[in-house]
């Protein structure tokens, strides 16, 4: 009896054990998302690793391409960091568009990579506002926590924060902090009530309005910060495909798409600013 | 193998982890011992049902137990409302809100082994002893709860274990504050996000050790207890 309750709990243990590692495993991976777009071609004409907040625009963008609405465009969203780590170590990604300058920068210096093309610029705002005070007024006269992004890994929070140091107000709105891993969890904090208000950028708002079925205007009610008080937010790209590859010409006329004046213009629709004259 | 030079803010996360983790095994044995108890002298119909809710969180994504607590607990809800009036704090992005995450995120790695050693031994071991004439309450105090120490071992090493690698559900409710919510795989995260990968080495090496370290405890010493008590 002792001896059989011995090998079940051992069993038991193992099983937990082993479950354990597993849940540790898959609650660390980053949220990769594949979107096949178009039938035909059963292979993916080309591999985008895509920074999560730039996830939604590009699907759009492609969207409205002839040429790209109809191939098998594969795009893997997740954090920029962990799309970089990814990449370094050999990720089979063909481009890289990041929601910063730095990554593409650091995987070009290590010669995994082309260099690096600005594709958009980002737009901080404060949300949710009232229009008629000031972004200051809206701030201070808010209650409960301030999300942004957090500074030290995402762009659009460090950007929040150099604006922020700047003003009056910041010893106490400091105290009120909180912050999401990235831009779009920040938004998440305000949208679920956990947070008052808070810095978000303005895609995220233009695609939360666009998935509404009825009609609120919950997402309409920001404010746009001057975009001469905070760093500009660059959204960089790399091609990753080596050039002798075939992926890589394919690659090339996608990063030419993304430049074209038909992307950087619904860009601004989609709340970025273009970065081509 | 790189120096360990860990800031401050690091040290805050390992000590902030070690806390939770310690309070949520507490919490979970004065749940755990009477939830254990009662589930394995219970023979209703429900009992699959009761067996399958305490053991969800283990195949259930952190990220699921992270969404609902998120919006259940918003101070736009009723319990947001009641866990605020009473603890006069927000629920998310607070010590206390993690800290309830991980009591129901770590529940099936305490209460399963509980409930097994209440299971096989349990019954057999207090009839025995009330044939001899001791009372139930010394049976229960002085026989089967000395009998159970490896499986309350294995249970308080397993969740304590589990808790220390908590991620996605602490992500999601925590909002990284340095002291209040950002533990060690959270600083290590952003590390790595920071790509900071020396730091996020110091950080990912403690995390392996402690892990590791803890359970080669749990089955070292209760392969004494086995060989002590003659099994």
């Amino acid at each position: 009896m002792n001896k059989y309750f011995l090998h079940r709990s051992g069993v038991k243990l193992a099983t937990i054990v082993v479950y354990s590692y597993i849940l540790l495993l898959f609650s660390t991976q980053a949220s990769s998302r594949v979107a096949n777009e178009g039938v035909g071609d059963f292979r993916a004409s080309i591999t985008v690793a895509v920074a999560s907040n730039f996830y939604f625009p590009l699907t759009q963008l492609l969207s409205l391409s002839d040429e790209w609405s109809k191939q098998n465009v594969r795009l893997v969203s997740g954090s920029s960091g962990v799309l970089y780590a990814q990449a370094v170590n050999g990720a089979p990604f063909d481009i890289f568009l990041s929601a910063d300058a730095a990554r593409p920068q650091a995987l070009f210096e290590k010669q995994l990579s082309q260099a690096p093309i600005s594709y958009a610029r980002g737009k901080l705002v404060l949300w949710p506002s009232d229009e008629s005070l000031s972004i200051t007024q809206n701030l201070t006269e808010s209650r409960g926590r301030i999300a942004i992004a957090n500074p030290k890994t995402a762009p659009f929070g460090a950007a929040a924060d150099v604006y922020m140091r700047a003003q009056e107000g910041y010893p106490q709105w400091s105290k009120r902090f909180v912050f999401g891993n990235n831009i779009l969890q920040a938004f998440q904090f305000i949208d679920s009530a956990n947070a008052a208000i808070g810095f978000v950028a303005e895609s995220t708002l233009v695609q939360a309005q666009q998935k509404l079925t009825n009609k609120e205007t919950k997402y309409l009610n920001y404010l746009p910060l001057p975009l001469s008080q905070y760093p500009a937010i660059i959204q960089q790209g790399v091609i990753i495909a080596p050039q002798s590859s075939p992926q890589y010409k394919r690659a090339e006329r996608f990063m030419q798409y993304l430049l074209s004046q038909t992307s950087q213009q619904a860009l601004l629709e989609l709340g970025y600013t273009g970065v081509q004259p | 193998m790189t120096e360990l030079s860990l800031g401050t803010a690091e040290l805050g996360a390992i000590w902030l982890t070690l806390k939770l983790a310690l309070f949520t095994v507490i919490i979970l044995f004065i749940i755990g011992m009477p939830l254990a108890w009662g589930l394995s002298r219970y023979k209703g119909r429900l009992l699959p049902f009761f067996e399958a809710l305490i053991t969800l969180p283990l195949v259930l994504p952190p990220t699921v137990l992270g969404f609902y607590l998120l919006i259940a607990f918003s101070p736009d809800t009723w319990l947001g409302q009641t866990w605020l009036s009473i603890s006069g704090q927000q629920f998310v992005f607070s010590f206390a809100g993690i800290l309830l995450g991980s009591v129901i995120y770590s529940l099936p790695f305490v209460v399963q082994p509980l409930l097994q050693a209440f299971r096989l031994q349990g019954n057999r071991l207090i009839y025995s002893a009330q044939t001899l004439g001791i009372g139930r309450f010394d049976a229960i105090v002085r026989i089967l709860l000395p009998a159970m120490k490896p499986s309350m071992i294995s249970a308080a090493t397993l969740g304590f274990a589990h808790t220390l690698g908590e991620f996605g559900l602490i992500l999601m409710i925590g909002g990284n504050i340095p002291g209040e919510t950002q533990v060690v795989s959270i600083a290590l995260f952003n590390q790595v996000e920071m790509l900071n990968y020396q730091q996020a080495h110091q950080l990912a090496g403690l995390l392996l050790i402690l892990s590791l370290g803890s359970l080669i405890l749990l089955y070292k010493f209760n392969k004494q207890q086995r060989t002590r008590l003659g099994w």
